[in-house]
C-alpha cells in the first residue's frame, strides 16, 4: 500500500484500479495547472454531504437529545440504534458513539487515513485527511476552545470501529422539535471538532 | 507504553495480514487510552487521552 491511499478518501486492502489512478492523476494536474481549485473539489464534496452526509447523524443526534430512551440504546450499541432510523450499512457497520459532557469532550481522527462513517456523516471533508489534522488534531485551530479541565479524548478510528460524536444539547433549545434540533447539528460537531451553537 | 483497555470492540481480521489476501483468524480489537504526556512526554497544556483501536496481536500484559 502506497502514499495514494490517502486520495482516495477511503482505503481497502486491494490494489488501486487503473481509474482510480488515473483519476488522481488528473486531479493533481488539474490542481497543479491551476483549472481546478482545491476548494472547488472541496464544494463538490459539500454537495454530496448535503444530499446524503451529516444530516443523518444529525437525525441521530437530535432523537438521543429529546429521547433519552434512545440515547441509552444508541451509547450501548451505536449500530443498532442508527439503523432503527433506517442509517447504515458500508463504513457504519460497526458505530460507536461517544458522549460529550461537561467533564469529556470527544474527538474523532484517523492517523492512518480516511476512516469516516459514510451513513451518518457522508464522505470526509478534505481536511480530515489533511496530514496537520491527522498529525496534531488542534482544536483551538478549528476555534473551538475549551475549559482546562475538561478531559479531551481522541478517538483514533484506524480499525473496523467507526465513531459519531454525541454533542451536548445547548441550553436556550429547550422545547424545539428535532428538526429545530437537527438544524444546528452540524457534521464537524458529530467529528468533534465544534460544538453546537445556542441559538442567537 | 503501558495503557488502559477501555473498551473490547469485537473481533476483526488482523490488517497486517489481511493486507496480503491472507484470511486471518479474526482476533479480540480492544480500545486502549493512553495519556498524551506518556506517548509524546509533557507538553504545553494539560495531557489529553488518546484511545487506539489495537488488536490483540500487538499488545503485551502491562
Amino acid at each position: 500500500v502506497t502514499d495514494d491511499h490517502d486520495h482516495n478518501g477511503h482505503h481497502h486492502p486491494r490494489p488501486v484500479s487503473e481509474v482510480e489512478l488515473r483519476a488522481e492523476a488528473l486531479e493533481a494536474l488539474l490542481a497543479e495547472r491551476g483549472l481546478v481549485s482545491t476548494d472547488a473539489i472541496d464544494a463538490v464534496i459539500q454537495l454530496y454531504e448535503n444530499d446524503i452526509g451529516p444530516q443523518n447523524g444529525a437525525r441521530v443526534v437530535a432523537r438521543a437529545w429529546v429521547d433519552p430512551a434512545y440515547r441509552r440504546r444508541l451509547l450501548a450499541n451505536g449500530t443498532d440504534a442508527i439503523a432503527e432510523l433506517g442509517f447504515g450499512g458500508s463504513e457504519g457497520d460497526n458505530m460507536v458513539v461517544v458522549e460529550n459532557t461537561p467533564d469529556v469532550h470527544n474527538l474523532v481522527v484517523c492517523t492512518l487515513c480516511s476512516c469516516y462513517p459514510w451513513p451518518v456523516l457522508g464522505l470526509p471533508p478534505n481536511w480530515y485527511k489533511s496530514p496537520p489534522y491527522r498529525a496534531r488534531a488542534v482544536l483551538r485551530e478549528f476555534g473551538l476552545a475549551l475549559a482546562d479541565d475538561v478531559e479531551i479524548r481522541v478517538w483514533d478510528s484506524s480499525a473496523e470501529v467507526r465513531y459519531l460524536v454525541l454533542p451536548m444539547r445547548p441550553g436556550g433549545t429547550e422545547g424545539w422539535g428535532e428538526d429545530d434540533l437537527a438544524g444546528i447539528i452540524t457534521r464537524d460537531c458529530m467529528v468533534g471538532t465544534a460544538v453546537p451553537s445556542p441559538p442567537a | 507504553v503501558a495503557g488502559t483497555v477501555e473498551r473490547v470492540q469485537g473481533a476483526d481480521r488482523l490488517p497486517d495480514r489481511a493486507v496480503y489476501g491472507e484470511r486471518a483468524q479474526p482476533e479480540p480489537v480492544y480500545s486502549v487510552a493512553f495519556s498524551s504526556d506518556d506517548l509524546w512526554g509533557r507538553g504545553e497544556g494539560p495531557p489529553w487521552t488518546v484511545l487506539l483501536d489495537l488488536w490483540e496481536s500487538y499488545l503485551e500484559a502491562a
